[in-house]
């Protein structure tokens, strides 16, 4: 079932994604007017160098949970972003805006805007 | 295509999925930059904390014809920016495996993120860049280059002023750095020249010029980089590209980002 899911996503994404140029490495991802946004809960938030990434489950419509991957930028950007290694912790609920990738694989770029943990906005620094 | 399949299609995911026209990237909803205030400033102070502000990420858009032997290597490259793209998990960029970028690829790293610094001590100036927590030196003693260097990551560097501006001259670099993000070749015969000049207290300019026979069929003169003066208090972060944190993420998100799952 996950599978067939993540094949629509790349079905429906290969319908209305346009192309655009990578610049920051984000080859892998869709650009950046296509995003989708998830709800789920987070198993891990990893602080390394030099990317952080938030690991979260989110449930698809038939009630699977699917494995995500969010990445973001490094430590450094998120600190002066106000982020911390404690910002994210395992078992926050989260919703969260991502550009996913060409492949109907669950990694997306995360955005730090318009983010919610627990039910609350994190209004914590700009997106950069 | 029928449309029921998009509908249903658009039924299934609504719970989970909203498609939105929402942008998201960096360097986006940036404010514009202050004009820079009229207050005096020493030409010949660099020290301070420094971001690029805009600009191509290479030396210009116009790169000069390449030599059979660059052509070769720029072929065999796989960058993962720009518009020869792959997706991050199948391509062969150095910094994908924590390698060092070297020079001038530095210079180029990413727009107004990852800024550097500049420290001037009697004899030398330290150029610290915030990607992999990394340092040039460039030497003001006098001193002369080395006969037959051994090729570095970074080249060996001999600054002097002429009038206002701080020139910098490199040689003996190393043949696996990529010139930039977009697989341009350096060759081992490339020596770069850097011209750094502080027009007022909070904007530094920079124009370059590479020359490599071996690869390129003329100077490859670059388009003119501004830097920002970034705020006295400003902290270079401790961004170390570390090879173990790289390779649990490449796992983890860069490859099946990519298309490629292991089972």
């Amino acid at each position: 079932m996950t599978g067939s899911y993540l094949r629509l996503c790349a079905f429906m994404c290969g319908l209305f994604c346009l192309p655009l140029l990578a610049h920051h490495g984000t080859s892998n991802y869709s650009n950046t007017a296509q995003t989708v946004t998830l709800s789920g809960i987070v198993t891990e938030f990893v602080w390394s160098n030099p990317h952080v990434y938030v690991l979260f489950d989110v449930k698809d419509a038939t009630g699977n949970v699917v494995h995500w991957a969010g990445e973001m930028n490094s430590p450094g950007v998120l600190k002066n972003a106000g982020w911390n290694k404690n910002t994210l912790k395992a078992g926050d609920q989260i919703t969260a805006t991502l550009r996913p990738n060409k492949f109907g694989t669950p990694v997306g770029l995360l955005s730090r805007a318009n983010m919610m943990v627990n039910g609350k906005p994190l209004q914590i620094g700009p997106e950069q | 295509m029928p449309r029921y399949i998009l509908l249903a299609a658009v039924l299934a995911f609504a719970p989970v999925l909203i498609v939105q026209g929402q942008g998201q990237g960096k360097g986006k909803g940036k404010a514009a930059e202050p004009p820079a205030p009229s207050v005096p400033h020493d030409p010949h102070d660099l020290n301070g904390v420094w971001r690029r502000s805009g600009g191509v990420l290479t030396m210009s858009n116009e790169t000069p014809p390449m030599t059979p032997w660059a052509k070769a290597r720029f072929d065999a490259a796989k960058p993962v920016y720009g518009p020869r793209a792959v997706p991050g998990g199948l391509g062969n960029d150095p910094m994908s495996t924590c390698d060092p970028l070297g020079m001038p690829r530095n210079i180029f790293l990413e727009v107004s993120i990852y800024p550097m610094e500049l420290v001037q001590t009697p004899n030398r100036v330290i150029q610290f860049f915030e990607w992999a927590h990394s340092y040039r030196t460039i030497w003001t003693d006098g001193r002369q280059f080395p006969k037959d260097p051994d090729p570095q990551w970074m080249g060996y560097s001999i600054g002097q002023w002429d009038g206002d501006t701080f020139v910098v001259k490199s040689l003996g670099f190393d043949e696996r750095t990529w010139l930039d993000h977009f697989g341009n070749p350096v060759s081992e015969d490339m020596t770069l020249e850097e011209r750094y000049h502080r027009v007022d207290r909070d904007t530094l300019e920079l124009n370059m010029v590479i020359d490599a026979p071996k690869a390129y069929t003329k100077p490859w003169v670059s388009e003119k980089k501004t830097f920002r003066l970034a705020p006295p208090k400003t902290e270079i972060q401790e961004l170390f590209c570390v090879p173990s944190e790289e390779q649990r993420f490449n796992q983890l998100v860069r490859d099946p980002g990519s298309g490629i799952v292991k089972k």
